[in-house]
C-alpha cells in the first residue's frame, strides 16, 4: 500500500534529511505525536528480500554505497599533505539507502559512560585537543538509552560487569549465544583477572517487536540483514513511522540546500530528484540527521548573504572536532575450528581499560571484543598474518585456517581536534557541479597511544586463552571509519557549539540538527546506541517545542 | 568497520589499483552478467573452452593462479575451482576495458620468464622449481597484485560469479554454505555452561 505524500508545495510540520540511525528515530517519535514529516532520502528504499550474502558486491563494489547524487570525497592526513582522491572508493563509509548506516551496521551497541560526558572536568585541557564537557549528563540521557534498548532492540546482559554504568531497566532480550570467540575471550580475560561479558547488540536473540530471531548467518558487519533481525530503523522506526499516516519517506531525493528566509529562518529543504528535477519541500522546521560528514557538507552549501559562511556557522566550528573513534586488531590461529563465519560478528567484551589511566601517561580509554572479522575474499586478500607471503603454499597453509582464525578488536577514544574537519571539496563537484567533501584527519598522538596499549591488552588475553599464534597488526594512522562523529557539536555556547542541549542550532531557530555531528566526545567506539538515544531525547523536545508554539 | 576498511586500501595497493573498488563498482552489472556465462561454463551447461584467452595464456593464467593457491597440499587450489575460466569470462565481460592492461602485464610475465629462462619453452611447461623462482621475482608487480585478486575473486566469491567451482574455495576454507546455524558454531563454544556459571567459577578461584 503507498504510504502518504505530501506535496512540495505543502508545508508540513518537519522535514528530516536523512533517514538512518538518528533521522529514523526522529520521523517515528516526531510522527507518532501528531506532525507531519517528510524524511529525505538519496538512496532507495530496499526491503529484506533485497539484501543477500554477495560478499563482492557489498565489501568490494559498494553496493549499499551507491546512489545518484552522492558527494565525492577526498582526504589528506594534514593542511600540508596533498589531497588523496578515490572516486567511488569513500573514505568515510556510510550506506545509501532507507535506514542508512544503521542497515549495515555491526549492530555492537554500547552505552556511554558517565565519565564521557565531563571528560575536560575529570582531565582538564588536553594540548592539540578542543576537549569539552556535554551539556548533558548521562543520568540525564539515561532514559532514553533504556527506550532505545526497548524501542530498537538490543539483545544483552544486565549487570553483568562491574564497570557497567546505572541503567533503569534491563535489556529486553537475552544476549546472543556465544561463540567460540566469545569463550576463548572470556576465557582469557578471566584468566587475566579483568571481567568480560556478553556483548550487548542490537540484533533479536529472540522474536522481538514482530521481528523474526538472528538465524546466525553471519553476514551483519557491512550487510544487510535478510531476516530483518538486525535492529536497524528500516526494519523498525521506519515503517511505524509511515504506519502513522502522517509520515512520508521520499527516497531518490538528493538535499543540496536548506532554504532560509531573509529573516533568517528555515522554510524547507532544496532537493533534487532522480530525475534531476529541482524541488522545494516547505516545512515549518528542518531536521538534519544526515550524519556527520553530510550534516556539515548541507550546512556549508546553505550559506548565503547572511550566512556567509554557512548556516548555522556563526561559531566557526561546522565540520571540525571530526571523531572516528581509535580501532586496532590482535588476531590468533587456535587448535580446533571456531567457524567465527557464523552468527554475529561479537559475542564477548571487555570495558576494564574504558577509564583514562594517568598512570599510562596519555588520555584515553576503550573497550575489546572478541569477534570474526573477515567474509573468505577479505580474509583471503586482507590477510595479515606475519609469515603469510600472500600466495604459494604457506598462503594455501593460511587459507586453510580460517576456520580457526579469529580477532581480538579494540575500540577506544578520538579526541576532538579542530583542525580534523569536513569541509566543501574545492576541486572535486557531484554530478549537480556542487563541491563534494574534503576529509582532513591526522589521530591525536593520545589515540594513538591508547590504540596501542589495547592491542597489546588484546594480544595478552588471546595469549592467556591458549591460542597457538597471536600477532599484533601495526598501529597506523587512521584515513577511513564508519564513524561520523562531533562535526556540529552540542553546548551551551553559541561561540563553541552549533546545537544546544536540544539540539537546536544557535543561529536558526527552526534548524534542528541530530546525528553522529552532535556528540562532544567519542566515547569508546560503537556510538550508535547514544546517537539514537540523543534522537529519542531530542524528539520529546522538539515536538514540545512545535506543540508550544516555541519554533 | 573502520578497521576492515583500513585494510581495504592496503588492498588497493597491492592490487595497484587497476581493479580496485571504484572500478568494481562501475562495471558491476557487467559483472553479474559476464559471471553468469562463466558459471555455466563452471557448471557443464556449456563445454569448457577459453574465449578470451588463446590456449597458451589460458594455460599461463592457469599455471600463475595455481602458484598463488596452489593444487598440491590438503585441499583444492585455484585449478580445481577453475579460477581461469572465471578470469578468462572476466575479460569478454566486465573486465573488458581493462583486459589490454591484463594481457599486456601477461605478455610482460612471459618475456620477464623468457628473459630469465631463454631455455625454457614457457613458464607453464616450465618445472615446478623453474617456476618458483621465477615466480618469487614478480610478486611485487602491479601485475601480479592484479592476478592475485582475480584468483582471490574467483576462488571466493559466490559459485554465480562463475568461480569457486563446486564451492571449492570455501571447502579450502572450511566454510560452509548455508543460510542458518545453530549452536554450537565450533569447538570451544560447545557445552558451554552459561555465562553466570563461567564468571562465578573464576569468582570463585580468584
Amino acid at each position: 500500500m503507498p504510504g502518504k505524500t505530501y506535496k512540495t508545495s505543502e508545508e508540513v510540520d518537519f522535514v528530516i534529511v536523512g533517514s538512518g540511525a538518528a533521522g529514523g528515530v526522529l520521523a517515528r517519535e516526531l510522527s507518532q505525536a501528531g506532525h507531519s514529516v517528510v524524511v529525505m532520502e538519496r538512496g532507495p528504499y530496499m526491503k529484506q528480500g533485497d539484501f543477500h550474502h554477495d560478499e563482492l558486491a557489498y565489501w568490494f563494489a559498494n553496493e549499499l554505497m551507491q546512489a545518484n547524487g552522492v558527494p565525492p570525497q577526498s582526504f589528506r592526513h594534514s593542511a600540508d599533505e596533498e589531497t588523496d582522491f578515490h572516486p567511488d572508493y569513500p573514505n568515510m563509509l556510510y550506506a545509501q539507502c532507507v535506514g542508512g548506516g544503521s542497515v549495515h551496521f555491526t549492530a555492537n551497541y554500547w552505552r556511554f559512560h558517565p565519565l564521557d560526558f565531563q571528560e575536560h572536568t575529570v582531565h582538564g585541557d588536553i594540548p592539540g585537543a578542543a576537549l569539552a564537557d556535554w551539556p548533558i549528563s548521562y543520568e540525564e540521557l539515561e532514559p532514553y538509552y533504556s527506550q532505545v534498548e526497548w524501542e530498537i532492540g538490543v539483545s544483552g546482559l544486565a549487570g553483568a560487569h562491574p564497570n557497567e554504568p546505572h541503567r533503569s531497566k534491563p535489556y529486553p532480550m537475552p544476549p546472543l549465544p556465544v561463540k567460540s570467540s566469545g569463550v576463548l575471550f572470556e576465557k582469557g580475560a578471566f584468566e587475566l583477572g579483568l571481567h568480560p561479558f556478553p556483548a550487548p547488540m542490537a540484533i533479536n536473540s529472540v522474536p522481538y517487536d514482530g521481528r523474526a530471531a538472528c538465524v546466525h548467518c553471519g553476514f551483519c558487519m557491512g550487510f544487510g540483514c535478510e531476516m530483518g533481525a538486525k535492529s536497524s530503523t528500516l526494519f523498525n522506526m521506519i515503517p511505524q513511522a509511515e504506519a502513522t499516516g502522517i509520515c512520508e519517506i521520499r527516497t531518490g531525493a538528493n538535499v543540496v540546500r536548506v532554504d532560509t528566509s531573509k529573516q533568517g529562518r528555515a522554510t524547507g529543504v532544496i532537493y533534487y530528484d532522480l530525475q534531476g528535477r529541482q524541488h522545494l519541500q516547505k516545512a515549518k522546521a528542518v531536521v538534519l540527521s544526515a550524519n556527520g560528514a553530510e550534516t556539515a557538507r548541507l550546512l556549508f552549501l546553505s550559506e548565503n548573504s547572511r550566512f556567509a559562511d554557512g548556516l548555522a556557522n556563526s561559531s566557526g566550528i561546522v565540520g571540525r572536532h571530526m571523531m572516528f573513534n581509535g580501532g586496532g586488531t590482535a588476531g590468533a590461529f587456535f587448535e580446533h575450528p571456531l567457524n567465527e563465519y557464523k552468527s554475529v560478528q561479537v559475542s564477548r567484551i571487555c570495558h576494564d581499560f574504558y577509564d583514562t589511566d594517568p598512570e599510562r601517561g596519555f588520555y584515553g580509554g576503550g573497550g575489546i571484543d572478541g569477534r570474526v572479522m573477515w567474509s573468505p575474499i577479505a580474509y583471503a586478500a586482507f590477510g595479515s598474518m606475519p609469515g603469510d607471503p600472500g600466495w604459494g603454499p604457506k598462503h594455501k597453509d593460511y587459507l586453510r585456517r580460517y576456520a580457526h582464525f579469529m580477532y581480538s578488536s579494540t575500540h577506544s577514544t578520538s579526541l576532538p581536534v579542530a583542525s580534523n574537519r569536513v569541509e566543501l571539496d574545492p576541486e572535486h563537484m557531484d554530478s549537480y557541479g556542487l563541491p563534494g567533501i574534503r576529509l582532513t584527519y591526522t589521530d591525536h598522538p593520545d589515540d594513538l597511544a591508547t590504540t596501542r596499549f589495547l592491542v597489546d591488552r588484546a594480544a595478552e588475553i588471546l595469549e592467556a586463552a591458549g591460542a597457538q599464534t597471536v600477532w599484533k597488526d601495526p598501529v597506523r594512522p587512521q584515513s577511513f571509519t564508519a564513524h561520523l562523529l562531533g562535526t556540529c557539536r552540542m553546548g551551551n555556547d553559541p561561540a563553541t557549539s552549533v546545537v544546544d542541549k536540544y539540539h537546536r542550532t544557535h543561529d536558526v531557530p527552526n534548524l534542528f540538527i541530530c546525528d553522529g555531528s552532535s556528540l562532544v566526545t567519542s566515547g569508546r567506539g560503537q556510538p550508535t546506541e547514544t546517537i539514537q538515544a540523543l534522537a529519542f531525547r531530542a524528539a520529546e523536545h522538539i515536538s514540545r517545542l512545535a506543540k508550544n508554539g516555541e519554533i | 568497520m573502520s578497521k576492515g576498511t583500513i585494510s581495504r586500501r592496503d588492498f588497493l595497493s597491492r592490487s595497484g589499483g587497476v581493479f580496485g573498488a571504484a572500478w568494481l563498482a562501475a562495471n558491476f552489472p557487467a559483472i553479474a552478467a559476464a559471471a553468469n556465462a562463466a558459471h555455466r561454463v563452471a557448471s557443464g551447461e556449456v563445454a569448457e573452452s577459453f574465449e578470451f584467452f588463446p590456449a597458451a595464456d589460458g594455460a599461463l593464467i592457469d599455471a600463475i593462479c595455481s602458484h598463488i593457491i596452489p593444487s598440491e597440499g590438503a585441499g583444492p587450489g585455484a585449478r580445481e575451482a577453475k579460477v581461469v575460466v572465471f578470469i578468462d569470462r572476466a575479460m569478454t565481460g566486465f573486465a573488458k576495458s581493462g583486459a589490454d592492461g591484463f594481457v599486456a602485464g601477461l605478455k610482460g610475465f612471459a618475456q620477464a620468464f623468457s628473459d630469465a629462462w631463454p631455455q625454457e619453452a614457457s613458464f607453464a611447461s616450465a618445472e615446478k622449481a623453474v617456476q618458483q623462482e621465477f615466480f618469487a621475482t614478480q610478486v611485487d608487480s602491479e601485475f601480479f597484485g592484479l592476478v592475485r585478486f582475480l584468483t582471490h575473486v574467483g576462488m571466493f566469491a559466490l559459485p554465480s560469479y562463475g568461480g569457486n567451482f563446486q564451492k571449492k574455495g570455501w571447502e579450502l576454507l572450511g566454510f560452509e554454505d548455508r543460510h542458518v546455524f545453530h549452536p554450537p558454531f565450533g569447538y570451544y563454544d560447545r557445552d558451554y555452561p552459561g555465562f553466570d556459571a563461567v564468571a562465578a567459577r573464576y569468582r570463585k578461584e580468584g
